[in-house]
């Protein structure tokens, strides 16, 4: 199978970017979860790069999902040829509600995700060592990473039904 | 064990989640008033090939950066509570998420399509709207222009 230009960009979007703040955020989540001050300064500095690192991944995977989502993916999708992907889902009843519920949900909804994550970001990088003491900061923290998490898996789960609909390929 | 000293306020963090929590807040309102009239629609229309998209998330964005830039000065050595700026954060976030729900933002489409006819009420919007708004009165033989932008899905 061949891919076209197009459908380079939809797996960069979905796929490769998806799988980055996926893995990121796993990381992020444990990081922040169990940062101690109990630890040895090593240990505890260790950690803390990491978390700094998984964060910020976090943010910037984000970021570019939802600019090559709304910026690339989303202009062939829309057009107004009989053979975009909006047209097709829109001539078909059953079909109709992948783009006026998941796909009208999903472009607006994921937008937050990168606005929270990089205020996410900004917190730890901040607040570094402090946040293992603060612990309302570090469950602020852990919060604004769920909810961003929350925010692009909705865009994820509604793009693969809708990509599962209508392939970009 | 490492020890740290609690040195820094927590008003740059306060500034910074509510910021993004008031981006996500204009996201939701832009979302909604977009589906109030054609010409905040149009007006949102900054770039054809992506429509009313873009200017719904610049605004948000630019939203949550000036927000960020007036509230990080001004809290950057405050202490504040965070009890009462953590809820207004999470009820701006709140907000912001269920206006970008289409069932919601949706609402506006829904009784325009009711009150001129529109026969495409197959949307998920205008059967949540419908139990809003009452059944969809029967068409009439002139079509309005929503009939002819929408495909009719009955």
């Amino acid at each position: 199978m061949k891919l076209t230009m197009e459908g380079w960009w939809t797996v960069l979007h979905g796929f490769v970017l998806g799988l980055v703040f996926l893995l990121a955020f796993a990381g992020a989540l444990m990081a922040l979860g169990s940062l101690r001050h109990e630890w040895t300064p090593p240990e505890f500095a260790r950690v803390l790069r990491r978390l700094k690192i998984r964060v910020w991944t976090v943010a910037v995977s984000a970021w570019l999902m939802v600019i090559t989502g709304s910026y690339i993916s989303y202009v062939p999708y829309r057009a107004s040829s009989p053979a975009s992907p909006k047209s097709k889902l829109l001539a078909v009843h059953d079909l109709a509600a992948l783009h006026t519920f998941a796909m009208e949900w999903k472009e607006h909804v994921a937008w937050a995700a990168p606005i929270l994550a990089t205020a996410l970001g900004f917190i730890v990088t901040y607040y570094s060592a402090e946040l293992a003491t603060r612990n309302d900061l570090r469950r602020a923290a852990m919060v604004l990473l769920v909810l961003s998490f929350v925010a692009s898996v909705i865009g994820g789960v509604l793009g693969f039904l809708i990509y599962k609909a209508v392939p970009v390929l | 064990m490492t020890t740290v000293p609690i040195e820094k306020p927590n008003g740059p963090a306060l500034a910074a989640i509510v910021a993004a929590s008031f981006g996500v807040f204009v996201l939701g309102l832009c979302t909604f008033l977009a589906e109030l009239s054609a010409g905040i629609l149009n007006a949102l229309n900054w770039w054809p090939p992506v429509g009313p998209l873009v200017g719904k998330t610049s605004i948000a964005v630019i939203a949550w950066l000036v927000a960020w830039a007036a509230l990080h000065p001004a809290w950057g050595r405050r202490e504040l509570s965070f009890r009462v700026w953590w809820r207004v954060a999470l009820g701006l976030l709140l907000i912001g998420f269920l206006l970008t729900f289409p069932p919601i933002f949706q609402i506006p489409r829904g009784k325009l399509s009711y009150r001129q006819g529109d026969p495409s009420c197959a949307y998920v919007s205008c059967s949540f709207s419908r139990k809003l708004t009452g059944p969809t009165p029967p068409r009439t033989s002139s079509s309005s222009p929503l009939s002819t932008a929408a495909p009719a899905l009955t």
